[in-house]
């Protein structure tokens, strides 16, 4: 079958009234799921499962994939409206997001996400159809030396992400890289820090980390004064976003989606890192940086356009090579092998209705997604007008349960409140928690595919640049950590001209 | 239910609930048990192939109890909080565990944990691990013996697993071992990234422990040795097993089994036990292992108490032979 | 006391500890990194970040300088002491009174002792917000939470 009759005969599968019925179900779920913090779709997709037993494959598929793009765009609502980031791809929305919130425009930041994640999410669909094959062998081509290279790449692009001091930006990042360290080790088969707790063995789950460090510490801050009126310090202007927004969000959001896309075909943890990356390579190359974290759209636009594209893409490696990317791709091939289908290369061939299918109904459960999500804006707004008195012990409650389900650990709970004072107290001595969430979820990658080439190599590190992959993002992480020093050394070398000429 | 706001009502459910839960634990209840709902702990990830077997066979010894076997995943730490958190619980019958038998013979010679062998009491096993040395089709050894002559001429070719000291990582050690073999072990997080890697052709061969067997179907990978068996696999005859290459057997097979915590009363356990037993042999459950690619094996309570101090043993002896620190 | 020096301080402890953890786990060297590796490198790196700004808290000016004391000067620090107080002691008990009860009492206490709230209030919208959110899991999702010894 030629490329546009499978495209065709995909749409007529996607729009068979039981798969119709399915996704909406599946998309509406994700929301929820996305909405409430820390339970992520791995969770609900898993306990779903069984109803997925009496149904075709496709249908099966088709929901249990609504459910994970649908926590994405319910994941941004809560980032944005009251700050607490559920999984690892909410956490960069949070920072601008939910300063545009506060600011009063929540509206435009929660309508450019829904926005930008459906351009994203059918952009990168485009992708999947066009090139999931090809990109599939490209990424596995990429071997420890190449995720070692690209992890340095993300590392440096963290200095970015810093608003006020570097030094206390790269000190929060170590921090991270020690909280990273945490659990098993997985090459040795020893624990790390863990002090004697089991709870601790898998190491720290990045959810109640982040909703500590951001939420709790949020709501914490919040309450040293009191505050009478709701979460939004300003008028609320616009219910979606002006032209102005859409000027200044449309090529963060193409960019957003390249990255993403790109990113999230790469198997173990690429959606999280594009989202930082997005978010750094705008504020890089925007006219006013400063703006970042303090509620610029672009801020928002980026980030989400990249969660939601990697949503899409992780599913490339699953469809065209039979390998999950990540815990959610993993359900997935487990329902797959309940149907009796069997992943792998050939699965596309075997099985077009499933791909072709499953690919056309992600396009309409972005469409739904859509849908769904732009009314909600205003009953959004209207719960911020509630007196934070009121609000934030529920919102305390929220994320109480929200942490303790994704594991049924109390110890969660107990790291997300330790989290939470850790975080009002740094805010308080002015340090920024996003570097520590990126070093943390980056210093594990790192460190695996590092000790992965050194085994490999036998300890030689020539392996690191001996491929051309790993080579272009180590000289582009060069690149972009002297471009960034030039400025300060421009600097230095101005003032250093001037204090001459004063002296002579 | 309709939950009324005045406290006397609280108080008083909650005098009647104390005193159920007093007399649920006395020893009358055994006679008629089940009497309540059962909760069994699973220590694997939800969703997981594994934790979907461990679910079907609730599913089944629901039906045959008559009581509800509700599911609780608590995974993390190679199984050992699952295990734990049984082996602390009250020895009534209520509480059971899925769990493997390396977690409870391999796992607390190699760190502290807060369980012994001892401390459970094993109804039954349903399936086990079966691991192999996998590599990609178009690898250049037609067969193991090909394999192991390169082998020896080339030290160091190297191999990906889902962890260290995990059944089949260890299974590759024992051939090392036996034929003096030195191999660079690139450990991965999980059985799909070791597959990625053998299919990125960044390593040599893999410790494959199931999740590589549809690839082995699509074409993608071959078997070259099987660990873990006495005799050939009925599915691949023409996969040799370690005997037929003049090696002691690798590892003990590590199977998936069901505990109760150590000193429920006797006959509890047999209706424990003969429910799970006729729960794993309903056809949809065989179904379900087949799908899966597990093989059904089962293993009385007894067998399992029997062959856990042999196996605590042979991992005494094969660490002590690998130079792995112990701490018992 | 300098806000930023006692800042600076604490990362000093946090790095020490650090390095110390990961000498135990064994350093090893670059071309053979052991289990402490990144701990150790990153617990140097923070020592020297730490030392860095505690020199610079000396160096700088009085009008940058924060005394520790102003950081909450005019803002009532209680508040959240007692919010963490009281997530702690639903921590410690919803396992043990369950969490259905233990949520009520939480929500009850914070919203009528620290916000002011009204008896009713405090009681009728913990209960609703609590009962929903306790259907929507239990029942609809089928995940468990803890019953305690209420049985609810």
């Amino acid at each position: 079958m030629d490329f546009f009759s499978s495209v065709l005969h995909g749409f007529a599968v996607a729009f068979e009234w039981q798969n119709l019925v399915f996704c909406f179900f599946g998309v509406l779920v994700g929301t929820l799921i996305g909405v409430l913090p820390g339970l992520g779709p791995v969770g609900t997709m898993s306990i779903l499962l069984p109803i997925t037993y009496g149904i075709s494959p496709v249908t099966a598929i088709i929901m249990l994939a609504g459910i994970y793009y649908g926590a994405q765009y319910g994941g941004s609502t809560t980032s944005i409206l009251v700050g607490v980031p559920g999984e690892a791809s909410s956490v960069v929305t949070a920072l601008d997001g939910h300063q545009m919130a506060l600011k009063g425009r929540p509206g435009p930041a929660l309508g450019i996400a829904a926005f930008g994640s459906f351009i994203a999410g059918t952009l990168a669909i485009v992708g999947l159809m066009a090139l999931a094959p090809p990109l599939a062998s490209v990424a596995l081509r990429f071997g420890p030396p190449e995720y070692f290279a690209l992890m340095i790449l993300g590392l440096v692009i963290l200095t970015y992400l810093a608003q006020r001091s570097l030094g206390k930006a790269l000190l929060m990042a170590a921090v991270g890289v020690v909280l990273g360290t945490v659990g098993l080790d997985n090459m040795t088969g020893m624990p790390r820090f863990t002090f004697g707790r089991s709870e601790l063995l898998d190491g720290i789950d990045i959810a109640p980390l982040a909703m500590g460090l951001f939420g709790v510490s949020e709501i914490l801050l919040n309450v040293e004064r009191t505050i009478k009126k709701g979460v939004i310090i300003d008028k609320v202007k616009n219910l979606l976003p002006t032209r102005k927004d859409w000027v200044q969000a449309f090529f963060p959001i193409m960019r957003g989606s390249l990255s993403g896309f790109f990113l999230g075909i790469l198997p173990g943890g690429g959606a999280t890192l594009s989202t930082f990356v997005s978010y750094s390579v705008e504020k890089r190359i925007s006219k006013k940086p400063e703006e970042f974290g303090h509620g610029a759209i672009a801020g928002v636009a980026a980030p989400e356009s990249a969660n939601n594209a990697a949503a899409q893409s992780s599913f490339i490696p699953l469809l065209t090579l039979g390998v999950p990317g990540n815990s959610v791709m993993a359900i997935l091939l487990g329902a797959l092998m309940i149907h009796g289908i069997s992943p792998g290369p050939l699965m596309i061939q075997q099985h077009p209705d499933l791909f072709w299918g499953v690919v056309s109904s992600m396009y309409v459960g972005n469409v739904m997604l859509l849908l769904l999500n732009l009314p909600m804006i205003g009953i959004w707004i209207r719960l911020l007008r509630v007196p934070y008195g009121i609000l934030f012990p529920l919102i305390l409650f929220v994320a109480l349960t929200g942490a303790y389900v994704i594991n049924g650990n109390e110890m969660d709970l107990y790291l997300m409140l330790g989290f939470g004072v850790f975080g009002y107290l740094m805010r308080k001595f002015d340090y920024e928690p996003a570097p520590l969430i990126l070093a943390f979820v980056l210093s594990p990658m790192l460190e695996n595919a590092m000790r992965q080439s050194l085994v490999l190599s036998s300890g030689s590190l020539g392996i690191f640049v001996s491929s051309y992959i790993s080579i272009g993002f180590l000289t582009m992480a060069a690149l972009l950590l002297i471009s960034s020093a030039m400025p300060a050394l421009k600097k230095k070398r101005e003032t250093f001209a001037a204090t001459a000429e004063e002296e002579a | 239910m309709e939950y009324k706001k005045s406290v006397s009502r609280f108080v008083g459910r909650g005098v009647l609930g104390a005193l159920a839960l007093a007399f649920a634990g006395s020893a009358t209840a055994a006679a008629d048990f089940p009497a309540g709902p059962i909760t069994m702990y699973v220590a694997y990830a939800a969703g997981g192939t594994t934790d979907l077997t461990a679910r079907a066979l609730a599913q089944n010894t629901e039906k045959i109890l008559g009581v509800p076997v509700v599911v609780e995943n608590k995974a993390g730490g190679g199984s050992t909080v699952a295990n734990a958190l049984t082996a602390s619980k009250k020895p009534d019958g209520y509480t059971v565990l899925v769990s493997s038998t390396s977690s409870l013979t391999m796992r607390p010679l190699l760190m502290k944990v807060a369980y012994k062998p001892e401390s459970f009491r094993p109804l039954m096993q349903y399936t086990n691990y079966v691991g192999s040395l996998v590599v990609n089709t178009d690898a250049p050894w037609k067969d193991i013996n090909e394999f192991i002559e390169d082998a020896k001429k080339n030290p160091g070719m190297s191999y990906s697993s889902a962890g260290t000291h995990t059944q089949q990582q260890v299974a590759v050690e024992t051939l090392a071992l036996c034929k003096g073999l030195q191999f660079k072990h690139v450990t991965t997080k999980g059985g799909s990234a070791s597959n990625t890697m053998l299919m990125g052709k960044h390593v040599n061969f893999a410790a494959g422990s199931g999740s590589h067997l549809p690839f082995l179907e699509q074409g993608v990978f071959r078997e070259l040795l099987i660990f873990h068996r006495e005799d050939r696999h009925p599915k691949y005859p023409d996969t040799p097993v370690m005997k037929d290459i003049g090696c002691p057997p690798s590892n003990p097979a590590s199977g998936l089994i069901v505990l109760a915590p150590a000193g429920v009363p006797d006959d509890v356990a047999e209706k424990l036990a003969s429910a799970f037993k006729q729960a794993a042999e309903e056809p949809s459950f065989q179904e379900l292992l087949n799908k899966f690619n597990m093989p059904y094996d089962y293993k009385s309570g007894e067998e399992i108490m029997k062959e856990i101090p042999p196996e605590v043993e042979w991992y005494r002896d094969y660490f002590k032979k690998a130079g792995v620190e112990m701490v018992q | 006391m300098n806000a930023e020096r006692v800042g600076g301080f604490f990362w000093l402890l946090v790095g020490l500890a650090s390095i110390s953890g990961a000498i135990s786990l064994g350093v090893g060297t670059m071309s053979e990194p052991d289990s402490g590796f990144m701990a150790f490198v990153a617990g140097v790196l923070i020592v020297v970040l730490a030392l860095s700004i505690c020199v610079k808290s000396y160096m700088s000016g009085p009008s940058e300088r924060t005394r520790l004391s102003e950081l909450w000067s005019g803002l009532q620090w209680w508040r959240p002491i007692a919010i963490c107080l009281l997530v702690l002691a639903f921590i410690l008990v919803f396992d043990w009174l369950g969490y259905f009860i233990s949520s009520l009492l939480m929500l009850t206490v914070i919203m009528r002792w620290l916000e002011d709230q009204s008896w009713v209030f405090s009681i009728v919208v913990p209960v609703v917000v609590v009962t929903a959110t306790w259907l929507l899991f239990s029942k609809v999702l089928m995940i468990n939470l803890p019953s305690g010894i209420f049985g609810l």
